[in-house]
């Protein structure tokens, strides 16, 4: 909100109400209109050109290199946009497709009509391999291990002497079917678009969502049911793909390739084409490499000062428009997504019929989540001390006690994000499985304390995501989009888009996620998670940072999801809130169960009142508590990060 | 033999050393580093070959130059990181910075000859003065940055803030202050590697990125915590690079040592650098 | 950065502290309110702490006691409000500037340098004076004198303290900066009784001994009430009760604050 203010100002633009309004009823044309003349121009360039200059295949072939500069764009924000997965590697993927082109040409005489579609396989497993070696590495880590695969391909050039010709590389690389420097043009063009095809199907998929969730936290991910690992192998090895095809054309465009075309140095035009079209947006690859193309051709005569330049214009613009040209756009009020003043929408009434557990496999009476015997401890403080919790289906279960009482260490148990030292841990009288995404898969979803929600996503969107753990279509068919998963796509949409009217965010499908307040996003992530359609949900304190009426909001809304037989499981400081919500309060001190019963039973315990005061006359305190259970505070305190007392300072 | 490896070992340590002081505090691995380096060979290249103003004056010019271009490239680098909240700026930020300072040095310097003459003369058992004096370099200079950390209240500072900036703010440590100070002592270092190196070494106006990478490996190898790990690092790398480039081939060498770089990430996905990533 | 106080205008809705007192107080916090990103911490939250005096900061998790620590010491920035120490203003002061003028806090969770010695971790906390060596000698003296267990294990590392030896050494850190006001972030959670008993012996010690103001911010309630000063009690980020630490204790309005009551927040109820 403040960046949209800061840019009015800047701009020195009055927003007139009603000059904006008519302005965004015609901008879908506006926008449309300036994207067909785009096309057309890029479709007609190779006629234009050849009218207006006598070295017309020079400039044909300026836009054969930016549109193939343009796919290999794409591919990189597909990895790094909407992935989250930091590549250094993506000229070596570029090298990898154009050897694999090259080399089946030159050495064994294929056409690149073959050619290409083995540079997409061969850089696709390239990249498979880089993911599927690198499962364990955190962020900083896999751009790492991505500079070193990148450093290794080149080595690997140079020495695979009889496939990629050594240091001197490949030269005479024909294009497919001696075709004109026209229709290889028309070529590059085509497979730039399929490349956005991809992209922009991919990402408004299950596939590219679970991506972008995992993005954003492979916690929520995990307990929405989506498995990390999974979703960055596909995203990876597609953006592998599009890199390979990339290089297949850039191969037959320049007619050769060296090791030096997987070097880190030509990645630096990859970036300026990234960071100033926008990363993580559909266009900006585009937008960015038009831009980097245009520094690039009006500095061609400068020899050294292309690369200062263009360094300079990455610093400058990282500084001036830190989300690139598309995203600056949307910053501005000509630009930005939400277009209508919020709807003044209240609750429905009326639950609608997508909201109902998930079918219990098991007979009646048995809980949906139990839990018998927990016992945890980190080093030699004892967190969990014989903790057993039995939740049940239809009701809110409230779990509250002191700081470090051992909450968060109990669901951290309860969905597998801890492995407990000894006790057992049922869904449905079946043993629980190992592994947070497959509990998320078994019906069991938690809403974390600190809010996960994927911010620059669509609201409708971040619903979606919940619904990605029983979704039937597969990525193959999202990327042709066909009548199942279309059809799949609008039931998810019509039952996001009622579960989102019940919750009181009708009318805001369409905001980015960011644009809504505190307690809408709190909303948003519960209706995220029941999107998931769980038979148990576990909420770690939703009511945190809530006004008194979102309190209440949110109280209906947990009304509303017992009522439809769900299991809730609720950690919440907000004792007030609790108390008048809960049918069943479990109380937790120093890593153990001291009082279970509804509210009032609870309040009017003399014992829960004292854990929370602390004792008043310390020596009685000694022989009252065994020190080592004291001391558990202080270690599920340190252990777990989830549980601060305040919101984490922001960075 | 033994002596290049352990000479280029020494280049590659104080690079891996001038990478891990910005690291501590920033967690930015520094790919403008290898620069500071090709900064000392001109530095050197300039004021000895054209000038001739002696060793003296080169020496005392690289560190200076050296510590502006520190300042320099803590501006460059940590106002995007800032400003920009993409998890990849200081990446982009350090790459870009470094192909800036790489085109300038090929305006300024292209067809010069970075090779200046030696502090020491002549050789003894066939081995350079030069290249001991390297190997004796990057020994006293780790050994110097170290002992600055552990005894002299700044170098505590500096050790407080890598671990904890806030808690180390609380201590009255101006935070600022150390991040600003680590660019400018790594790159004061660096470059005075440089100048050294230069004689005995073939330092191109464009291979600064390249002595980054290698110098980042030498890191990894070594742990990115300590000085002295940046050095056992360095001459591992060093080591291994030219007896696998004798013995084999030298472009197996190269696959060899990246094959490491790539084993050791994979392996400790976590260990190796600290345990506290922070992500940008 | 620091410069001096003007009064600024007394806000409507604060009638917390009369502005008599001001002259007087070590702190002066006046209608603070922080908020991280779209949630607020604590708003409108004032208090004082006068030279010597023990003041206990009490409420529920997460009713933004830490964060008023965060911001007086400067590692937040405050959204609205005043913070002046000594009859400075210092809301927007760097936080090493507050530490080297005399606000010394310790975090919560201790934070203590575990990849240096306990020595090391103890002259760090006189950075500020570190030109001053005889100054830090005397001081590290002193410290060991206070705590004779650091002493034993000056040159271990930190990181094989005992829970209640860190705490000791977060303190003792905290004291080289030859504070004027201590504020203590939790400083008993972890503890075992019997080292609880130790902390408020050596706060009171303290206080008898070098007349240090000290800003508690504490969980166990009854604990802190026993020995402190005033008390001013948080919930959900606004100050719902304060006084005496006296009537604090005989109050009956502790439930309320913990427990709640039939929806009715205490932070409506009453400011004593």
């Amino acid at each position: 909100m403040a960046e949209h203010s800061t840019t009015r100002r800047r701009l020195g633009i009055r927003t007139n109400a009603a000059a904006l309004a008519n302005w965004y009823r015609i901008r879908p044309y506006a926008t449309g209109v300036l994207a067909a003349a785009g096309i057309a121009l890029l479709l007609a360039w190779p006629d234009i050109i050849a009218f207006y200059s006598w070295q017309s295949t020079y400039y044909v072939k300026l836009f054969t290199a930016a549109a193939v500069s343009a796919t290999l764009v794409v591919s990189l924000n597909l990895s790094m946009g909407y992935g989250g997965l930091m590549s250094m590697m993506h000229t070596g993927l570029l090298a990898v497709g154009a050897y694999a082109t090259g080399s089946a040409a030159v050495k064994a005489g294929w056409s690149p009509w073959l050619g290409i579609p083995l540079s997409a396989a061969a850089a696709a497993a390239v990249a498979a391999v880089v993911v599927l070696a690198s499962s364990r590495a955190a962020t900083l880590y896999f751009g790492m291990i991505t500079l070193a695969a990148d450093l290794l391909l080149i080595e690997a050039a140079q020495s695979w002497d009889p496939v990629t010709g050594g240091v001197n590389g490949l030269t005479d690389i024909p294009a497919p079917s001696a075709m004109s420097t026209d229709a290889f043009y028309y070529l590059a063009l085509g497979v730039l678009a399929l490349a956005c095809v991809v992209q922009r199907n991919l990402v408004r998929s299950g596939t590219g969502r679970a991506a972008m969730a995992v993005r954003e936290s492979p916690e929520t991910a995990a307990a929405l049911g989506i498995r990390p690992w999974t979703a960055k192998l596909r995203i990876f090895t597609l953006s592998g793909a599009l890199a390979g095809l990339a290089g297949g054309l850039y191969a037959s465009a320049n007619t050769y390739v060296s090791p030096g075309t997987g070097a880190l140095d030509n990645g630096l035009v990859l970036f300026v084409g990234l960071m100033i079209g926008g990363i993580g947006t559909l266009t900006g690859p585009v937008l960015g490499v038009a831009t980097a193309t245009a520094i690039d051709y009006y500095t061609r005569d400068q020899g050294h000062y292309r690369t200062l330049v263009l360094g300079v214009v990455l610093l400058i613009a990282m500084i001036v428009m830190p989300r690139g040209i598309v995203g600056t756009w949307r910053a501005t009020p000509l630009g930005r997504r939400v277009t209508a003043p919020p709807p003044d929408s209240v609750p429905r009434a009326a639950v609608p019929e997508s909201i109902r557990a998930a079918a219990a496999s098991a007979e009646p009476g048995v809980p949906a989540l139990r839990a018998a015997g927990l016992h945890k401890s980190f080093g030699n403080v004892v967190a969990l001390d014989e903790v057993g919790i039995t939740v049940a289906a239809g009701r809110i279960h409230a779990l509250i006690g002191p700081n470090g009482s051992g909450k968060s260490t109990l669901i951290d148990c309860l969905t597998r994000f801890h492995r407990p030292d000894a006790g057992q841990v049922f869904v449905d009288g079946q043993p629980a499985p190992s592994g947070p995404a497959a509990v998320g898969r078994r019906g069991v979803t938690r809403v974390f304390q600190v809010p996960h929600l994927f911010e620059d996503v669509s609201v409708l969107d971040n619903v979606l995501t919940g619904m990605r753990g029983r979704e039937r279509q597969t990525w193959l068919t999202a990327l042709l989009r066909t009548p199942g998963f279309r059809d799949e796509d609008r039931t998810q949409r019509a039952e996001a888009g009622e579960l989102l009217a019940f919750a009181g965010l009708a009318g805001r499908e369409e905001w980015s996620a960011d644009a809504l307040s505190h307690g809408q996003k709190r909303l948003l992530e519960v209706v995220r998670a029941v999107a998931a359609r769980p038979r148990v949900l576990i909420l770690d304190e939703p009511a945190t940072g809530l006004t008194d009426a979102e309190v209440e909001a949110l109280g209906g809304l947990l009304r509303a999801l017992r009522d439809r037989g769900l299991a809730l499981l609720l950690v919440e400081h907000n004792v007030a809130f609790v108390m008048d919500v809960c049918d069943v309060v479990t109380v937790l001190d120093a890593g153990r169960v001291i009082a279970e019963g509804t509210p009032e039973e609870v309040r009017a315990d003399p014992a829960v009142l004292a854990a929370y005061l602390g004792a008043a006359d310390s020596q009685a305190a000694v022989s009252a508590e065994p020190r080592q259970a004291r001391e558990a505070r202080e270690a599920t305190r340190a252990t777990e990060a989830r549980e601060p007392t305040e919101p984490a300072e922001a960075p | 033999m033994w002596t290049d490896g352990l000479f280029a070992g020494a280049v590659y340590a104080l690079v891996a050393l001038g990478l891990a002081i910005v690291y501590q505090p920033t967690h930015v691995v520094n790919f403008a580093q290898g620069e500071a380096l090709v900064l000392g060979a001109v530095v050197g290249y300039e004021v000895l070959s054209v000038r001739g103003w002696g060793w003296g004056a080169a020496i005392a010019i690289a560190i200076a130059a050296g510590a502006a271009l520190g300042l320099l490239q803590e501006r460059a680098i940590m106002l995007p990181v800032r400003l920009s909240g993409s998890r990849f700026a200081w990446i982009i930020a350090t790459l870009a910075v470094a192909l800036i300072l790489q085109s300038l040095y090929l305006i300024n310097e292209s067809g010069a000859v970075l090779r200046p003459e030696p502090l020491v003369d002549g050789a003894i058992r066939g081995v350079a003065w030069q290249k001991l004096v390297v190997i004796g370099a990057a020994v006293a200079v780790t050994v110097g940055y170290d002992v600055f950390l552990r005894r002299s209240a700044f170098g505590r500072a500096v050790r407080a803030t890598a671990y904890d900036p806030g808690t180390a703010a609380l201590m009255a440590v101006p935070v600022r202050g150390v991040v600003v100070f680590s660019f400018a002592v790594s790159c004061a270092i660096t470059a005075f590697a440089g100048l050294l190196a230069a004689p005995a070494l073939f330092v191109g106006p464009a291979d600064g990125l390249q002595f980054a990478v290698k110098g980042f490996i030498a890191a990894v190898i070594g742990g990115v915590g300590s000085p002295r790990g940046a050095l056992a690092g360095g001459l591992v790398v060093g080591l291994l690079d030219s007896f696998v480039a004798a013995d084999v081939d030298a472009s197996i060498g190269g696959v060899l040592v990246y094959g490491v770089l790539g084993i050791l990430l994979i392996a400790f996905p976590t260990g190796l650098m600290g345990t506290r990533t922070r992500s940008h | 950065m620091i410069r001096k106080t003007r009064r600024a205008p007394e806000s409507a809705d604060d009638p917390a502290e009369p502005a008599t007192h001001a002259a007087t107080n070590l702190l002066d916090v006046r209608a603070l309110t922080v908020a991280y990103g779209a949630v607020t911490a604590c708003s409108h939250v004032s208090l004082t702490v006068a030279p010597g005096e023990f003041v206990a900061l009490l409420g529920a998790n997460g009713a933004g006691k830490s964060t008023v620590l965060r911001a007086v010491s400067g590692l937040v920035r405050t959204g609205a409000g005043r913070v002046a120490f000594g009859g400075a203003d210092i809301t927007r002061a760097a936080p090493s500037r507050r530490s080297a003028a005399g606000l010394a806090h310790v975090p919560e969770g201790r934070r203590i340098f575990p990849d240096l010695t306990v020595e090391e971790n103890l002259t760090l906390g006189a950075f500020a004076h570190r030109r001053d060596r005889s100054g830090v000698r005397r001081g590290l003296a002193d410290v060991y004198d206070l705590f004779p267990r650091l002493a034993e294990r000056r040159a271990q590392s930190a990181a094989v303290l005992s829970g209640g030896e860190a705490q000791a050494l977060a303190v003792a850190r905290a004291l080289m900066s030859r504070p004027r006001l201590l504020m203590l972030d939790e400083p008993t959670l972890g503890l075992d009784p019997r080292r609880v008993v130790e902390v408020f012996g050596y706060l009171a010690r303290l206080r008898r001994e070098r007349g240090l103001g000290i800003l508690l911010v504490e969980q166990q309630t009854r604990v802190a009430l026993a020995h402190a000063d005033r008390g001013y009690v948080l919930n959900r980020g606004r100050l719902a009760l304060h006084g005496s630490a006296h009537e604090l204790a005989r109050d009956d309005r502790w439930s309320a604050v913990y427990l709640g009551r039939g929806g009715e927040t205490p932070a409506a109820t009453a400011t004593a």
